[in-house]
């Protein structure tokens, strides 16, 4: 489980997280939106021990990032936003180095690799010759190398094809491990995510199963079909006081979407 | 143990493609194995049939010639229409211009003793010609040698030849500065010229300072021909290498590779030195290998000279490396940076025989010791110690910069600042000694640069770089502590002027011995001043924060000085 205690991060001139206090639950997988600049990245960063907070604490299994830090890492699988690997390397010595960096004996690394490389479709070749979705692939068999308690993906599907997103999401999902996402196709996170962090301006705005979120931040739509014509009602009172008085042909329920809920919540914030 | 993965990680991931790599080592095997060492001397076979000069051709090692005395000599191989003679006596050698025997083509000269005259015979091959100015260029020193042997103890006909004496004095400034002091000039004069039984006619009262008199032909200007050799051994490996050093630390950065490794289980200076350990063994061996080649005796007394120089433009690199944020900004402060460092370290091995200052350089100390000169362990000492400080403190400084927080665009002093941590008073003091070397490397840079080639001192631009130099360093450590607790300004002040005015007084004491005794009589002025100048000038920022006010008190109090010194 992440705990994250009253966790703050402050810059020169903006403080990008403030005094944020989160749990993680075990065995879920979390998606963690926002808009730019809403502290996603600095949360996930500071959970893998990239950014040191500037108050509170992060927990990992109870176990501090602050005060053990090498203890942590060795439970965490991260992947950065940026595919950043060592292009001249091949994918197996790349996988292998980090499997030894975490202590992993070689066999055992070995064996990992090839089963992970089997069910992700890729090939021992070298990693300047790998596309953005092969190297994102290769990042997810790194991150799970160590065979960790928590992976923190930040932005795992960005600049990647449907098939393969979709591809790598239930791949996500299968593995029934405590999980961090951040992503922007909110889409997406939806399928695979249990519960939805809603960060802004560095604060939580929300922090619920995705259901709840939607029922809470969404509107859903009803569209009716009587004798003379069709209506629309975002208001469900209206809509039951309607269809009693009403004789009605159809009524369409439009559930809005977790990227629709995003929009119309942070629809001023680009200006 | 992580530190050898990383390495090994570093070493096959490098940039430059293995193949290159294994052409550039086997090149250089071939070099040290297959090219014999002595290749310069031996180019061309010289015969003679002539016992003494035999002799004198095969004792000296000053021109390649490889004799030869595998012939028999027929009078009938000179073509009688062109005999030349070759006279010892006299600086015009007469050359013989054929050789007709065809059993001694592979000779390129040969000089024959026909009984009366001595005859150089060579071929009109450019090689033939070379071999007999060798054979030449070696009789006449022969000559000259000859004739001043015979001028000191027997002061013949000499001076008739050469009329006009210039005495040439070295004055060795070494000798100021340690303990090993020359016998009084008078003494070393007196050795040289007890044989002589009186000046001779024409020529009053000339002395020699020298062992060995010269003529004007034979004299030139000392160019450090070799101290450059030695320095161009040390320092091509070193570019070329942190080059590439500095492409995988910037690749870290800039590109984000750094991040995985730094969420993974290691230590900062793990990474650190498993990032460095490849490219600096890299440059040990290379440097090693060929100064070893050279000079097999000499080459485990540089090791520790050798070894700063290398760190000092490795922590360099990387700070660069880490400093910039771009490869455009990384390639130009790696030009400028690493030429100013080069400066420092190239320049002053030229001055070895002007100054001591020259040991500033860990250069000087192995070219010195290269070539068979000694170095005392006083000035191995200053020659390495301010790079050694230098080069931890940026290795530190920098090393809490190779994180992923500070790989975002802040600014450098920012940067720093963040990175530097004085939390404590006792830490300031500390810092306050440390930088007085990166103070003294600054400011040897700047003489080396402005001062040497102008040959006059800009006094003014030196007191002006001296106090912004030395006020920027000393009080960002007063900034950083003010910054992380609250702190007496005064306090702080005192704290960093006495660390800064305690490293100047020991290492002006340490490079020069001789003011130790003057110290003991000049305490006060030597070191209570500057140490009320330094603290006053921090006390002055801590209380403004800001850096000219300092900088200007500075400034003012060295005009004084020198004002009341030149008085």
């Amino acid at each position: 489980m992440i705990s994250i205690r009253s966790f703050s991060k402050s810059y020169e001139d903006h403080t990008a997280v403030d005094n944020l206090n989160l749990e993680i639950p075990e065995h879920k997988i979390t998606g963690i939106v926002g808009p730019n600049g809403a502290g996603k990245s600095t949360t996930l960063k500071s959970i893998v021990g990239l950014i040191k907070p500037t108050q509170g604490d992060i927990l990992i299994n109870n176990i501090s990032i602050q005060k053990q830090p090498l203890r942590v890492k060795r439970i965490i699988g991260y992947m950065p936003e940026e595919s950043a690997v060592y292009e001249n390397m091949k994918v197996d010595d790349y996988l292998l180095f980090f499997a030894s960096l975490y202590n992993v004996p070689k066999e055992t690394a070995q064996k990992k690799i090839t089963r992970l490389k089997s069910q992700l479709d890729l090939k021992d070749q070298l990693i300047a010759h790998l596309s953005k979705g092969m190297k994102r692939k290769l990042l997810i068999i790194r991150s799970l190398i160590n065979d960790p308690d928590v992976l923190v993906y930040d932005e795992p599907i960005s600049g990647i094809d449907p098939i393969t997103t979709n591809f790598l999401l239930q791949f996500i999902k299968k593995l029934g491990k405590t999980v961090i996402i951040s992503a922007h196709d909110l889409n997406r996170i939806e399928e695979i995510c249990d519960y939805i962090v809603i960060l802004h301006k560095g604060k939580v705005l929300s922090n619920d199963t995705v259901q709840k979120t939607m029922e809470k931040f969404g509107h859903t739509e009803y569209i009716v079909k009587y004798a003379k014509g069709t209506k629309t009602f975002t208001d469900k009172q209206k809509f039951f006081e309607f269809i009693q008085s009403h004789k009605i042909l159809d009524i369409i329920e439009n559930k809005p979407s977790l990227q629709q809920v995003f929009l119309e919540r942070f629809k001023n914030e680009h200006n | 143990m992580n530190i050898i993965k990383i390495a090994r990680k570093e070493f096959s991931n490098s940039s430059v493609d293995k193949r290159t790599v294994l052409i550039a080592i086997i090149l250089v095997i071939s070099i040290l194995f297959f090219v014999p060492k002595d290749f310069n001397t031996k180019l061309y076979k010289v015969g003679t049939n002539d016992d003494t000069l035999l002799q004198i051709l095969s004792n000296s090692k000053a021109i390649p010639v490889d004799l030869t005395t595998d012939f028999s000599f027929n009078s009938s191989d000179i073509r009688s229409d062109e005999p030349l003679q070759l006279d010892l006596h006299s600086d015009t050698i007469l050359i013989e211009s054929k050789i007709n025997n065809p059993d001694y083509s592979y000779i390129d000269a040969y000089i024959i003793n026909n009984g009366t005259s001595l005859n150089l015979i060579y071929g009109r091959s450019t090689r033939s010609k070379a071999a007999a100015k060798a054979v030449i260029d070696i009789l006449v020193a022969y000559n000259e040698a000859l004739y001043a042997h015979d001028f000191i103890y027997n002061k013949t006909a000499f001076n008739e030849l050469y009329p006009v004496w210039i005495e040439i004095e070295d004055y060795d400034f070494r000798y100021n500065l340690s303990d090993q002091r020359p016998p009084p000039k008078e003494e070393r004069m007196l050795s040289l010229s007890r044989n002589f039984n009186q000046p001779a006619a024409g020529i009053a009262d000339f002395t020699l300072t020298s062992d060995e008199p010269t003529t004007p032909a034979k004299m030139s200007i000392a160019i450090p021909f070799k101290s450059l050799i030695f320095s161009l051994i040390i320092l091509t490996p070193l570019i070329f290498i942190s080059t590439s050093y500095v492409g995988s630390v910037i690749n870290e950065k800039i590109n984000k590779k750094g991040s995985l490794l730094l969420t993974a289980p290691l230590r900062l200076y793990e990474i650190i030195i498993g990032k460095t350990l490849p490219y600096i063994t890299t440059c040990c061996v290379i440097s090693l290998s060929v100064m070893a080649y050279l000079e097999p005796n000499q080459v485990l007394k540089i090791i520790p000279a050798l070894m700063v120089i290398i760190l000092a433009y490795f922590s360099l690199s990387f700070s660069l490396a880490i400093a910039a944020r771009s490869y455009k900004e990384m390639s130009f402060f790696k030009t400028s940076f690493g030429s100013l460092l080069i400066a420092y370290l190239l320049i002053p091995t030229l001055f070895i025989s002007i100054t001591q200052f020259a040991y500033m350089s860990p250069l000087t100390t192995i070219t010195q010791i290269m070539t068979g000169a000694n170095v005392s362990l006083q000035q191995y000492i200053f020659s390495i110690l301010p790079l050694t400080v230098f080069s931890i403190i940026l290795y530190y400084v920098f090393s809490n910069l190779f994180n992923d927080e500070q790989f975002a665009n802040q600014s450098l002093i920012n940067k720093i600042i963040n990175a530097v941590r004085i939390h404590k008073p006792y830490q300031l003091f500390l810092y306050s000694i440390a930088v007085y070397p990166i103070a003294v490397l600054a400011e040897s840079v700047f003489l080396l640069l402005v001062v040497f080639p102008s040959k006059t001192i800009p006094i003014l631009l030196l007191i002006i770089v001296a106090a912004v130099v030395e006020e920027i360093l000393k009080n960002t450590g007063v900034r950083i502590l003010m910054n992380n607790r609250k702190m007496h300004p005064i306090a702080a002040g005192l704290l960093a002027g006495l660390g800064f005015a305690l490293a100047e007084k020991i290492i002006l004491l340490f490079s020069i011995k001789e003011l130790v005794q003057y110290y003991s009589y000049f305490i006060i002025p030597t070191f209570i001043i500057p140490f009320i100048i330094h603290s006053l000038t921090c006390i002055s920022y801590a209380y403004t924060k800001r850096y000219w006010i300092p900088v200007l008190l500075h400034i003012a109090y060295n005009i004084t000085v020198f004002m009341l010194l030149t008085q």
